[in-house]
């Protein structure tokens, strides 16, 4: 059986969830800039309800962005912190991938239904992605991306859109889908069940590679 | 008791381990200079990003280096504030959680208290009570010490702090970043008579500083020294050497007012201008005339590092201090509002 603890906080949502003996529980709150001080508290409390000590996760799993840069930092911090001093591998998920398996799995969506999840990334632009439902589990169809909202190719028949960078749909090339659910974010369960086929394949990184994935590179501090 | 020590405040990841017996078993830094001398200052998002690729592997080179596994660590120490909020979050989430994995306590330090106490990393550490000149690109103060977490700010720069001056100075004078070294390297070269700077406040009575002035007295004479083309590196050596020199005279003059004020005979400099030569030079031969002692800490102590960080977290450790799992960065922490130790 695998034991698996998921920590998100890479919006103004922060999420911790445990899977143990095929269970999966979750601790889901809304925390706009508190992360840092309810993190490990959440993460110390999921523990002793099941009584397990952090030593017994086969790995600890994180969304590894895109999303608020702090936020990433503050999660992948921890899950370092953790991961190095107790000897456990991580497995990094996409936090597009974790909301879109969080609607998959919400709303019961057929095999095959696309899910284009967007958060807004402020300086006039998105971060989206493409996903398809598969097998229970969303995958990608082409890496996760930053654009202005003009190059956002949300073409899909039948397609959900979720997250809040739907707030820029009139401004996407094409016109919305039928279903837009804005108040869609990341979570920790859904990062749970992606992660689960790499824990068993043995695809786990040590801790030091516990690392974000901005999108947004560096080049964009350079001469503001 | 072992400390791991983790500072992330600023523009440089600094780890060490500090025995309580033994003294300091391991440091290890990593500076991101390099990284921001193209902006020419400090980029916030990127001194936050290189703080959480560098962390882990400096933790691990120290505790390799000292030939210890995590079980062998008693308590970590992270820098909690005042700094950027974003690259403290790295080291105070990372450091809380190792602690919380070890099963050991975690302390988190004040910043400006590891810098005070880093002379006593030194074989002659300074006995209580004594004034502290911290001066760095981020603060310039002079604290009154009578133990650890017994402090009163005596007085503080007004405006910019005195390495933010060195920095700024040095920029308007052509010269690369970061700045106050190279200046101070100017300024051997100079003639410290052919210009006078003014020395900020020092007429007035109390121990405040203000820089700022001097900046804007700077930039008018490299203005006057360009009227007739380009800033010779004779004029830029001459007004690095003024500068310099006003900027030494004020903080001397301060310190020895400090001194007095308080009846004190020990003054501790710390922070990264308490490197300059020409400061601990001056400061040595006046305190010298007034019977009074000046310590520092070595150089590579003098800026930030994680040794000076491991060494503050030790002594809270011992006085039985620790912190919850809630972690809080701080990037305003008056010192005052620092617990003291019972003794």
């Amino acid at each position: 059986m695998t034991t698996l603890l998921a920590i998100d906080a890479s919006t103004s949502a922060c999420s911790v969830a445990l899977m143990h003996e095929g269970q999966v529980y979750e601790d889901f709150r809304m925390l706009p800039r508190a992360h840092t001080r309810f993190l490990l508290p959440m993460v110390d409390e999921m523990l002793a309800a099941h009584s397990l000590p952090l030593a017994q996760m086969d790995a600890l799993v994180f969304t590894a962005g895109p999303g608020s840069f702090t936020g990433l930092r503050v999660a992948i911090a921890t899950v370092q912190g953790l991961a190095f001093a107790a000897e456990l591998p991580v497995v990094p998920v996409s936090t597009l991938a974790a909301m879109a398996q969080f609607y998959a799995e919400r709303e019961g969506v057929a095999e095959g239904a696309m899910i284009l999840p967007a958060l807004d990334a402020r300086m006039d632009e998105v971060y989206f992605g493409r996903y398809q439902y598969r097998d229970g589990m969303v995958a990608p169809l082409n890496a996760d991306q930053l654009l202005p909202p003009e190059q956002v190719d949300n073409t899909a028949a039948g397609a959900a859109g979720i997250g809040d960078g739907w707030t820029y749909a009139e401004r996407f090339g094409d016109a919305p889908p039928a279903t837009v659910d804005q108040t869609i974010l990341p979570s920790a369960a859904a990062a749970l069940q992606l992660a689960k086929p790499d824990v068993l394949a043995g695809k786990v990184l040590p801790a030091e590679q516990a690392q974000p994935v901005y999108l947004r590179e560096s080049v964009a501090w350079k001469k503001q | 008791m072992r400390v791991l020590g983790l500072e992330s405040s600023c523009d440089e990841t600094g780890v060490a381990i500090y025995d309580s017996e033994r003294g300091l078993l391991a440091d290890a830094l990593y500076s991101q200079i390099t990284l921001h001398a193209e902006f020419g200052g400090v980029v916030p998002e990127l001194a936050s990003r290189d703080h959480v690729r560098k962390l882990l592997p400096l933790v691990r080179q120290v505790l390799d280096s000292a030939n210890l596994r995590g079980s062998d660590i008693d308590a970590v120490a992270y820098t909690a504030g005042p700094g950027l909020a974003g690259a403290l979050m790295v080291g105070a989430c990372a450091g809380r959680a190792m602690a919380y994995a070890w099963g050991v306590p975690a302390l988190a330090v004040h910043h400006m208290e590891g810098h005070l106490l880093a002379p006593m990393l030194e074989d002659t550490a300074p006995e209580f009570p004594f004034i502290a000149l911290l001066v760095s690109g981020g603060h310039t103060q002079l604290v009154r010490v009578d133990g650890i977490g017994n402090y009163r700010l005596l007085g503080e720069s007004l405006d910019d702090a005195a390495g933010e001056a060195f920095d700024k100075a040095a920029k308007m004078l052509g010269l690369p970043y970061p700045g106050g070294p190279q200046l101070a390297k100017a300024a051997a070269q100079g003639d410290v008579s052919r210009f006078t700077f003014p020395r900020p406040m020092v007429n007035r009575p109390g121990l405040d500083f203000s820089f700022s002035g001097l900046k804007t007295y700077t930039l008018n004479t490299v203005a006057e020294c360009c009227a007739d083309g380009q800033l010779s590196d004779g004029d830029r050596n001459d007004i690095a050497a003024a500068f310099q020199e006003a900027v030494v005279d004020t903080l001397t003059i301060k310190c020895l007012r400090a001194l007095k004020q308080e009846g004190l005979k020990r003054l501790v400099i710390a922070g990264g201008v308490s490197a300059n030569t020409a400061l601990r030079e001056r400061l040595e031969g006046r305190l010298a005339t007034i019977g009074a002692a000046v310590y520092y800490p070595r150089p590579a102590y003098c800026t930030d590092n994680g040794a000076m960080i491991a060494y503050a977290g030790c002594c809270r450790l011992l006085a039985g201090q620790s912190e919850t799992l809630a972690v809080q960065v701080k990037p305003r922490w008056p010192m005052n509002e620092l617990p003291g130790l019972e003794r």
